[in-house]
């Protein structure tokens, strides 16, 4: 059967984006037979709410934001999902910023100690990340996607993306060291006594702060 | 701007999301910081770790290929399910006209070899593609259930699913097989979604393993790409068939009481 003009249409603009599809899904799902489903079936709900893409918006966007409500339907059972969220935000709260040395230890490209082990560690405790945390952070680091554009995808207020990138960007690094220091690539431990902890990021309060010191 | 400040928006700062005026004070006051400079610099470093493990992946060569046909299946079902009218007997009629131009040349085409028994999936599949016009619309279970009242011989109690965004819309009389059935017209989030009410009686389900999914016992299977799950209650048989996937299916059917 001839394709319709609508599914030309779409097949040219959308397939473009078939790439960063497949990468966010394997991400999610973290098997490639349900990325390939999960892909497929995402192109064809797109292809039925074609009418309803605004011209002029970010498709690749759109596309992930169908994506990614298919996989939260499919996926996840929601209430266990939930209670493992929760788990992580109660845990990552505490937020120790590595000292100085640490950082120093770790970047030092004499060393090298990314290259291997640790790298592994790194993915290993991405895949470990709940799913709306590893979607956040895939999303912002690996496809570059803007705060606007991520709370547009996953459907949540942008403070959220922020808190989430923030709280899984700790939560990575804490492994990592974790790693370091048991290999004894890194030679000192999380907390840096001189590091002003914080428990979120959060810009509201700094602006705040920055209008009382003003007055 | 101090150094807690920076701590508290180190990240925003380097995913580029500060306004203008706050990044010139970040910046300002790494000039002056070099604790401060080494952490923004150390996040930089992460973000980069990040991208480069995690890594973005091509997709597989097959993939695009297996797209282009799910989406060729999915239009050619569309059409016919689209093309029928919603109501009225001028558009009973279209869908009668529409029917014969379009069901010879797409879905006659492509006869699957059928496994004896299928007949209640076929059948409510089928009415799920082809939506007929209802008889009585309305989102009262009560009120539509009674209009089966005097046309068919078993007492008709459309299901209500419980915490999900499904609303009953309509019904019309229907069969399945050579038994009366009540056809219930729902909508899932805006998309259809059918029940089909028919007493339970010898109509095969196609050898599938019933599974238990809250409290009843559901056989699931698919016809023209629709999924449909059927359960019993009260010796009356109650189908459901919608392009939901399996475990959303399961959920709505787990819903009704």
């Amino acid at each position: 059967m001839k394709p319709s003009r609508k599914r030309r249409e779409f097949e040219t603009s959308a397939l473009q984006h078939l790439d960063a599809l497949y990468g966010v899904a394997l991400k999610l799902t973290r098997d490639e037979q349900n990325a390939k489903d999960l892909v497929q079936d995402t192109y064809v709900r797109a292809l039925r709410f074609y009418d309803r893409f605004e011209w002029g918006t970010n498709m690749r966007a759109w596309l992930l934001r169908i994506l990614t409500n298919m996989f939260i339907n499919r996926y996840r059972q929601a209430q266990k999902e939930k209670q493992l969220a929760d788990t992580f935000l109660g845990t990552a709260t505490h937020d120790a910023i590595l000292s100085t040395m640490a950082m120093g230890q770790l970047r030092d490209p004499e060393r090298r100690v990314m290259d291997g082990m640790l790298r592994d560690a790194l993915i290993r405790a991405f895949d470990e990340l709940p799913d709306e945390f590893r979607m956040t952070v895939v999303l912002a680091d690996v496809y570059g996607f803007s705060y606007k554009e991520i709370a547009e995808i996953i459907d949540r207020p942008i403070g959220t993306v922020m808190s989430r990138l923030h709280r899984a960007r700790r939560a990575l690094q804490e492994k990592l060291l974790d790693q370091a220091v048991a290999a004894g690539l890194v030679t000192t431990g999380p907390a840096s006594p001189e590091a002003p902890q914080t428990s979120t990021a959060n810009l509201a309060e700094y602006r705040t702060q920055r209008r009382r010191r003003a007055s | 701007m101090i150094c807690k400040d920076v701590h508290r928006c180190v990240h925003v700062y380097i995913d580029g999301e500060l306004t203008p005026q706050d990044a010139l004070e970040v910046e300002g006051h790494l000039e002056e910081c070099p604790r401060c400079k080494q952490l923004v610099e150390f996040e930089w470093w992460f973000k980069h770790q990040i991208r480069t493990s995690v890594g973005s992946v091509q997709a597989p060569a097959d993939l695009s290929g297996c797209v282009r046909s799910s989406l060729a299946r999915a239009e050619r079902y569309d059409r016919v399910r689209y093309a029928l009218p919603r109501g009225g007997a001028l558009a009973a009629l279209a869908a009668g006209v529409v029917l014969a131009i379009y069901l010879p040349s797409w879905l006659a085409p492509a006869p699957q070899p059928r496994a004896p028994g299928r007949a209640v999936f076929d059948y409510v599949a089928e009415r799920h593609a082809h939506r007929l016009p209802p008889e009585i619309t309305g989102d009262d279970e009560a009120r539509v259930g009674t209009w089966f009242q005097d046309k068919v011989d078993f007492a008709v109690r459309p299901p209500r699913f419980r915490n999900e965004p499904v609303q009953l819309v309509g019904g019309r009389i229907s069969n399945v097989g050579d038994r009366q059935a009540a056809h219930l017209f729902y909508e899932h989030n805006g998309r259809p979604l059918t029940v089909v009410v028919f007493q339970d009686a010898d109509i095969p389900l196609g050898g599938t393993q019933p599974v238990q999914v809250g409290s009843h016992v559901v056989h699931f299977g698919q016809s023209r790409g629709y999924n449909v799950a059927v359960w019993n209650q009260g010796g009356v048989s109650y189908a459901v068939s919608s392009d939901l996937d399996q475990p959303d299916m399961f959920r709505l059917v787990s819903s009704v009481p």
